[in-house]
């Protein structure tokens, strides 16, 4: 897509670090410990590092109950292969795949820090060649397509202090709701913030979860906020075109989510562009 | 609710790891990212000093110590850092931080009572209490549990 093209907030410099593409489905029938060394044989040339990690929670937005607006974490009971999670990194450890029996994740993420963000229009084509790999892989192995239940966008992104802001005193400065102004004279400069909020996407297509806190980077010990993103939610159908159409929805949603979150004043920074 | 499946009321977030879940440690916020931050919102100013302490570490090369010494391993760092995230320092001094020759990070606590605990190479947590200088016990940390009644030892400030 040409920055003509594109209607979505655009920056030069994001300070996003790290995306992940993802979808969650019915535990697959018949997938054993034993497809998790045959998958990294179709894809070892590129991922030749595979390592093992527990399993992650089943996470599914519901809109069935009023009044909570938390996602659901479920916990199977019967899964033959509880806590089980393959994590197939490329050499650099730019990229990740994710994959445990009801699940399966894309990762980009920064390493040095000063690499460039490949944007997700070059992202979401690798999600889908290696989604498509996968998919070919269980149909090779007599195991059904995955029948998917819930398409996640997450986006992290590193709000490095002493770039447009330096305490949480400005957090003002930073995010565009907070007004950074108390009713009376008592309280002092906050030592610390954070904060959580969740907003529906409308006709219950999913939702939309922020999250900041300050954090450590371990790389080079600076001082950060970081902003987490995940955009959730059911696809039309198990289709890697509902997928994709899915992930344009969630993608939408964390930039334009992340840019009415945050001020002007860190834009300029950013270098917003459109 | 589907049969067979327990739901759980807790955000994703709640996902996190203990001591001895110490590979995925770096998995802090969403579980499915994979970027490292250490999250401070819950650490004392002196929890996240030991930490920067740590961190600082990383810079060490090899031969750092012209004694031919091996740099830290990330793993060495990531294990170090949640061990001092379960180390209630209200009582406390900020502990010296300090590479040990074989690959290791040592954390010292001096007084009448001392104690060293050490996060080495291999991953394992040893300590060693000292009493007016002169060791009295000495073994390995198997579970952050132990670690409160190892510091209670050491003199408070």
């Amino acid at each position: 897509m040409t920055t003509k093209e594109r209607t979505l907030s655009l920056f030069s410099e994001p300070p996003v670090v790290e995306t992940v593409l993802g979808v969650q489905f019915v535990p697959l029938k018949g997938f054993g410990l034993q497809h998790f060394g045959l998958f990294w044989s179709k894809v070892r040339e590129e991922y030749p590092k595979l390592v093992s990690q527990p399993s992650l929670p089943r996470v599914i937005e519901s809109f069935e109950e009023k009044f909570v607006p938390k996602p659901e974490i479920t916990v199977s009971l019967s899964e033959k292969l509880p806590g089980l999670r393959g994590w197939y990194l490329n050499e650099p450890e730019t990229r990740l795949i994710q994959i445990q029996n009801d699940r399966f994740l894309y990762n980009w993420k920064k390493v040095k820090g000063n690499e460039t963000y490949p944007q997700f229009d070059t992202i979401q084509p690798e999600f889908k060649a290696n989604w498509e790999k996968f998919c070919k892989f269980l149909t090779d192995e007599d195991i059904d397509h995955p029948e998917l239940t819930q398409c996640e966008v997450t986006y992290v992104n590193h709000i490095d202090i002493g770039k447009g802001w330096n305490s949480f005193g400005e957090f003002d400065k930073v995010f565009a709701p907070w007004s950074g102004k108390f009713s009376g004279r008592f309280l002092p400069t906050p030592e610390k913030m954070t904060f959580n909020t969740t907003f529906v996407i409308p006709n219950k297509k999913g939702r939309l979860h922020i999250s900041a806190m300050p954090a450590i980077r371990r790389n080079d010990g600076k001082e950060i906020i970081k902003v987490e993103l995940t955009a959730r939610g059911r696809p039309t159908n198990s289709n890697i075109s509902a997928v994709l159409e899915w992930f344009q929805i969630g993608h939408e949603w964390i930039v334009q989510g992340f840019t009415d979150l945050t001020t002007d004043h860190m834009h300029k920074i950013w270098r917003r562009t459109i | 609710m589907e049969e067979n499946h327990m739901i759980l009321d807790a955000p994703p977030q709640a996902y996190l790891t203990t001591f001895e879940e110490s590979d995925c440690f770096y998995l802090s916020g969403s579980p499915s990212t994979w970027t490292n931050e250490v999250s401070v919102y819950d650490l004392d100013t002196k929890q996240i000093q030991a930490i920067y302490e740590v961190i600082r570490l990383r810079e060490l090369e090899e031969n750092w110590d012209s004694y031919g010494s091996p740099p830290l391993k990330v793993e060495t760092i990531n294990k170090s850092i949640a061990l001092i995230k379960n180390v209630p320092m209200e009582d406390l001094p900020v502990p010296h931080v300090i590479p040990t020759a074989d690959g290791g990070i040592q954390f010292e606590w001096g007084g009448i009572r001392g104690l060293e605990i050490e996060v080495t190479q291999n991953g394992e947590i040893e300590y060693l209490k000292c009493e007016n200088g002169e060791p009295v016990e000495e073994s390995s940390i198997e579970r952050f549990t132990q670690l409160d009644s190892l510091l209670r030892w050491v003199s408070p400030v």
